[in-house]
């Protein structure tokens, strides 16, 4: 896959040690199979490392009469949950955003409810940054991040659906490990402060905030006193306050270091 | 005599004020109420409870009794301290 070849039946997906092979439904033409085993490239399994789960394979059927990508997002969904269900729950998953510095690999969670600037930030600053997700980072209990680059689903043009579109075409997709240095709550608004505000927050009053955006919370053993360790080992949770994405070059300098 | 234990999945204390994690839920409990659920790890009655707390935070100058059995009710109400079943003749004060 990695090649440019086309997946003559099937790939697999690995995020957060877990493996979903995808199939070739009777009726999807190769060309778009390939296409969508293209999007899923950030995903490739690392050959040398075992998964940690295997689940049933997933099968892609193919676009809809209409040209329409919805089987694909859907798919992509379906992928999604899949993973975060069979993730070893000694691992941390935020809703966030992950980025991290291309080089050193120091590496931010930015952490957000749907709808409220993680995707935009990711796309923006992934594109200077290593982009890690706009969905979801895991965090194992040795404070490495791992990101989920995940197909983007974005509108194209006047395209009334969204499409899937492989990361590798619009943001900085690398690899190696990242580390967690900081842990930010997004708080994005229209009447936000013109210069981004990044200020520090409560550790109980973070852990609050965090609660919602983290998936199987009650499964991680200890998970209050976990959080707090994680908040402890990147000195606390930081919430940065902004009005436009674009804007928040010197804050990302700060918290990941210069990416020149 | 009624005695009462709380029972959490979790509970994490800062600064005195705590969160504890009871079916799945957050929960952010004040100073008293974290010394109370922190004491009740095995059944205690009011009185002991009212006892410990005037320990920790001194004497107060009204009694504390209806303080700590409102906390008690919120407590069981939230599902972070429940009632304990008395085997008769097992009970001491």
């Amino acid at each position: 896959m990695a090649d440019g070849g086309t997946p003559p039946g099937g790939f697999t997906i690995r995020a957060f040690g877990v493996d979903v092979p995808v199939v070739r439904g009777p009726e999807c033409p190769a060309q778009d199979f390939a296409r969508v085993a293209r999007t899923w490239e950030g995903c490739s399994p690392d050959p040398a490392r075992e998964p940690r789960y295997a689940v049933p394979p997933l099968t892609y059927t193919g676009p809809l009469p209409d040209g329409s990508d919805a089987v694909a997002v859907d798919l992509s969904s379906e992928i999604t949950r899949t993973v975060i269900d069979h993730a070893d729950p000694a691992w941390v998953l935020f809703h966030a955003a992950g980025l991290a510095h291309p080089v050193t690999g120091v590496a931010a969670a930015f952490v957000a409810a749907s709808g409220t600037g993680k995707s935009t930030l990711a796309r923006t600053w992934g594109r200077t940054y290593r982009y890690l997700s706009d969905e979801t980072v895991g965090i194992d209990p040795h404070g490495v991040v791992h990101g989920y680059a995940r197909p983007l689903v974005m509108r194209v043009g006047e395209e009334t659906g969204k499409r899937t579109l492989a990361p590798a075409d619009h943001v900085r997709v690398g690899s190696g490990p990242a580390y967690l240095s900081a842990i930010v709550l997004l708080t994005r608004t229209t009447d936000g402060p013109a210069q981004p505000v990044l200020e520090g927050v409560p550790t109980l009053a973070a852990i609050m905030e965090l609660v919602p955006q983290t998936s199987y919370l009650a499964r991680i053993p200890r998970p209050l006193h976990r959080m707090a360790q994680l908040l402890e080992s990147v000195g606390g949770a930081q919430r940065l306050s902004y009005r436009n994405v674009q804007s928040l070059g010197p804050v990302l300098t700060s918290l990941l270091g210069d990416p020149a | 005599m009624t005695r009462y234990v709380a029972s959490v999945a979790d509970h994490l204390v800062v600064e005195g004020d705590s969160l504890v994690l009871v079916d799945n839920q957050v929960v952010w409990l004040s100073a008293v109420a974290t010394e109370i659920v922190a004491f009740l790890t095995e059944p205690r009655t009011v009185a002991q409870a009212c006892e410990h707390l005037v320990e920790i935070f001194g004497e107060p100058a009204d009694p504390i009794v209806d303080l700590v059995e409102d906390k008690l009710r919120t407590l069981i109400d939230q599902g972070i301290v429940a009632e304990v079943a008395e085997v008769e003749g097992s009970g001491k004060e």
